[in-house]
């Protein structure tokens, strides 16, 4: 069941936290705290400014499962999954973090 | 009745949107027995709540939950009767029928697949 | 039965019963839409009705009215359908239909929120959550701040 109306999947090294699966998401699911850090590659003149995820969380209690914030991605860290047990005996608990999302579609598929 | 052998629950649908539909796909799939079909005695009951709970319907759910025999459990099936959904930010929508009843179980999806409510009910029984 | 045939935007109608009775007169008697746009800034509601014929043409008719005291004459004698729609439009936004013959609440419960369609009445759960998009994007100094799709300006909690 790949690619079918599961869950979704985050590659947090793919994700720039950008912003703009939080902002077009219509539920409000999606959270990201970040912070940027300087960079100096050799070679370079100037440090660069990179962005840091520090949190990514989707909120499945919330989520419709629309898939905006997938087809939105510029980046394609996030993508549909076959994945769906992953039910939870507290609503709290159906929001993912980075570790969690990251798991998904590694185990079934 | 789910086709798990291990797990023995009576499971009745509250269907209140179109998540109802996928609680008829997990019968028409043969992930749950029609209880007419069975005679083996269930180990619980379960009244599944699967779609949007309005603040206008809590008496009716109530009800419901109150009609259902123990030893008994309920499992919100789907975003809105979870958390409200898409529709969390309605002047008419309850936010999951956690407001309600004692809800023990909480299957994300819009909407979920059958096998996660299959997935949802073996897990509840598990951790009774 | 085949969709209607798309109609043009449709006359601004002065004498709202007698425009509408116009058009049923001339074969429009299918009341498929009756509805109010909320134009906030102008002080005004829009009344939008589609009416379709037997040919599966559609017409559009509109009439504007006054926003703080909206009132308008009930359509019920000449389209007994417009019965449930001009009820629900009394709800939604607080709309008085002069001459209806059955002016009580069809669909909301008991509610805190009196014309819950009008653009600005704040919806309460959202003043209680923030945006999370609000956030800049890292190592940009945002210009304005952003606003939630779909969202119209709501006056804070507070104000």
């Amino acid at each position: 069941m790949q690619n079918t109306h599961g869950a979704i999947a985050l590659d947090a090294s793919a994700c720039t936290s950008c912003m703009l699966c939080v902002r077009e998401c219509p539920d409000w699911c999606i959270e990201i705290d970040s912070h940027t850090v300087e960079v100096t590659e050799p070679g370079a003149r100037r440090p660069r400014s990179v962005a840091v995820l520090d949190r990514f969380t989707i909120d499945w209690g919330l989520c419709m499962y629309c898939g905006i914030c997938v087809e939105v991605c510029p980046f394609d860290a996030l993508r549909w999954t076959g994945d769906t047990d992953y039910s939870a005996a507290e609503v709290d608990d159906l929001r993912h973090g980075v570790e969690r999302l990251e798991q998904f579609g590694t185990t079934s598929d | 009745m789910t086709s798990d052998p291990g797990v023995r629950v009576h499971v009745r649908d509250l269907g209140l949107a179109c998540c109802a539909v996928e609680f008829t796909a997990a019968v028409a799939r043969g992930l749950l027995t029609p209880a007419q079909d069975t005679d083996e005695p269930a180990r619980a009951h379960v009244l599944v709540v699967s779609g949007t709970v309005t603040d206008a319907l809590h008496d009716d759910i109530r009800a419901t939950w109150e009609a259902i025999p123990e030893p008994r459990f309920a499992v919100a099936f789907g975003a809105c009767a979870t958390s409200g959904g898409p529709y969390w930010d309605s002047y008419a929508v309850t936010s999951g029928i956690g407001d309600v009843l004692p809800a023990e179980h909480y299957v994300p999806g819009c909407p979920p697949r059958p096998e996660a409510l299959v997935a949802a009910l073996v897990e509840s029984v598990a951790l009774r | 039965m085949t969709a209607p045939n798309p109609a043009p935007p449709g006359a601004q109608l002065g004498d709202w019963v007698a425009g509408v009775t116009e058009l049923v007169d001339a074969g429009f008697d299918y009341l498929d839409l009756l509805t109010v746009v909320d134009w906030p800034d102008a002080g005004e509601f829009e009344v939008v009705i589609h009416l379709v014929n037997g040919d599966a043409q559609g017409v559009f008719a509109h009439t504007r009215i006054d926003r703080e005291a909206p009132v308008l004459d009930s359509l019920v004698g000449i389209l007994p359908a417009a019965n449930w729609h001009e009820r629900e439009l009394a709800e939604m936004f607080g709309v008085t239909m002069t001459g209806h013959p059955e002016p009580t609440r069809l669909l909301l419960a008991d509610s805190p929120v009196a014309h819950p369609l009008r653009k600005d009445v704040p919806l309460p759960r959202r003043q209680d959550r923030p945006w999370p998009g609000a956030k800049p994007e890292p190592g940009r100094r945002s210009r304005r701040t952003p606003r939630p799709h779909g969202a119209p300006d709501q006056p804070d909690r507070d104000g």
